[in-house]
C-alpha cells in the first residue's frame, strides 16, 4: 500500500512538473489570468 | 511568489512527502494554479454556454482562442477571479453572438470572416507575442519560435475556416464562432485590449485571496 502511494505521488509530481515546464514554454496557455512563472521556468 | 492559497497548501503536502527543496515547491504551485484555474474557467464557461443552448460554438471559441493565445499570448487580468468570470462570459457571448448572426445573408458573413481572419494575421504579425510580467519572454529566440508558431495557427485556422466554408454546407455558425475567437485573440494583443483588462482589474470586486 505505501509502494503504490510513493507511486502515486511521483506521478502527481512528474505530471504537475510537465505541466508546468510547457505552461511556462508557451505565451499563455488559455485563461486571462497569468499566474507567476517560477525563476526556475522563466526563459 | 504568491499563489493561490489552495495551491500553496498542496505544493507544499506534495514537496514535504517527497522531501523535494523549495524551488520544487514554486513548480508545483504554479503547476496546480494553472491546471486548476483552467478546469475553473472551461468548466464555468461550458456551464453557461449549455444553460444558454450554445455549447459547440463555446466549444469552438474555446479551441481557437487557446490555440491563437498559447503562442501570441496577450492581456491578462491581475485576478484569477475576475479572470473566471471574464472567460466564463466571453466564449458563450461569443457563441450565442454567431447563433443569433448566422441568419444574416451570406455574402455579409463571408466578408465578416475575411475581415476577422485578416485582422487576426495583421495582428499577430504586427504585435505577437504580447508577453505578461508575470510571465516574461527572456529568450530572443523564444520570441521568434513563439512570433512564428502564431502565425503558422492563424494560417492553420484560416484554411480550417476555407476548407468548412467549401465542403461543408450550412455551417456558418462554426465559421462566424471561428471568426469571432480570431477578433478577440486578437483584440487582447492590443493595447485597447491591454487598457479593457486594467479597466476590469480596477473594478473592486472579487478580490485575490493570496498566501
Amino acid at each position: 500500500m505505501k509502494k503504490l502511494s510513493y507511486r502515486i505521488l511521483g506521478f502527481a509530481i512528474t505530471s504537475l512538473v510537465f505541466l508546468a515546464t510547457v505552461s511556462s514554454a508557451s505565451a499563455c496557455i488559455f485563461g486571462h489570468y497569468q499566474p507567476q512563472v517560477p525563476k526556475s521556468l522563466q526563459k | 511568489m504568491s499563489y493561490l492559497f489552495f495551491s500553496s497548501k498542496i505544493a507544499s503536502y506534495l514537496v514535504k512527502k517527497a522531501k523535494l527543496n523549495n524551488e520544487k515547491e514554486e513548480v508545483l504551485a504554479y503547476a496546480i494554479e494553472v491546471l486548476s484555474l483552467n478546469l475553473i474557467n472551461i468548466g464555468m464557461a461550458l456551464l453557461i454556454g449549455y444553460m444558454l443552448g450554445v455549447i459547440p460554438g463555446t466549444i469552438i471559441c474555446l479551441i481557437i482562442v487557446t490555440i491563437i493565445r498559447t503562442f501570441a499570448g496577450g492581456a491578462h487580468s491581475n485576478s484569477p477571479w475576475r479572470c473566471a468570470v471574464i472567460t466564463s462570459l466571453v466564449f458563450p457571448v461569443m457563441a450565442l453572438l454567431a447563433q443569433e448572426l448566422v441568419h444574416f445573408d451570406s455574402n455579409i458573413l463571408d466578408i465578416f470572416l475575411g475581415v476577422a481572419i485578416i485582422t487576426g494575421f495583421v495582428t499577430v504579425f504586427v504585435l505577437a507575442p504580447v508577453d505578461s510580467p508575470n510571465a516574461p519572454i527572456v529568450s530572443d529566440n523564444r520570441r521568434i519560435r513563439l512570433k512564428k508558431l502564431s502565425l503558422l495557427s492563424v494560417i492553420i485556422i484560416c484554411a480550417i475556416a476555407v476548407f468548412i466554408r467549401y465542403s461543408i454546407p450550412n455551417k456558418m455558425e462554426i465559421l462566424l464562432c471561428i471568426g469571432f475567437a480570431v477578433l478577440w485573440s486578437s483584440f487582447i494583443l492590443t493595447n485597447t485590449g491591454h487598457i479593457f483588462f486594467k479597466a476590469i482589474d480596477c473594478l473592486k470586486i472579487l478580490k485575490r485571496r493570496e498566501v
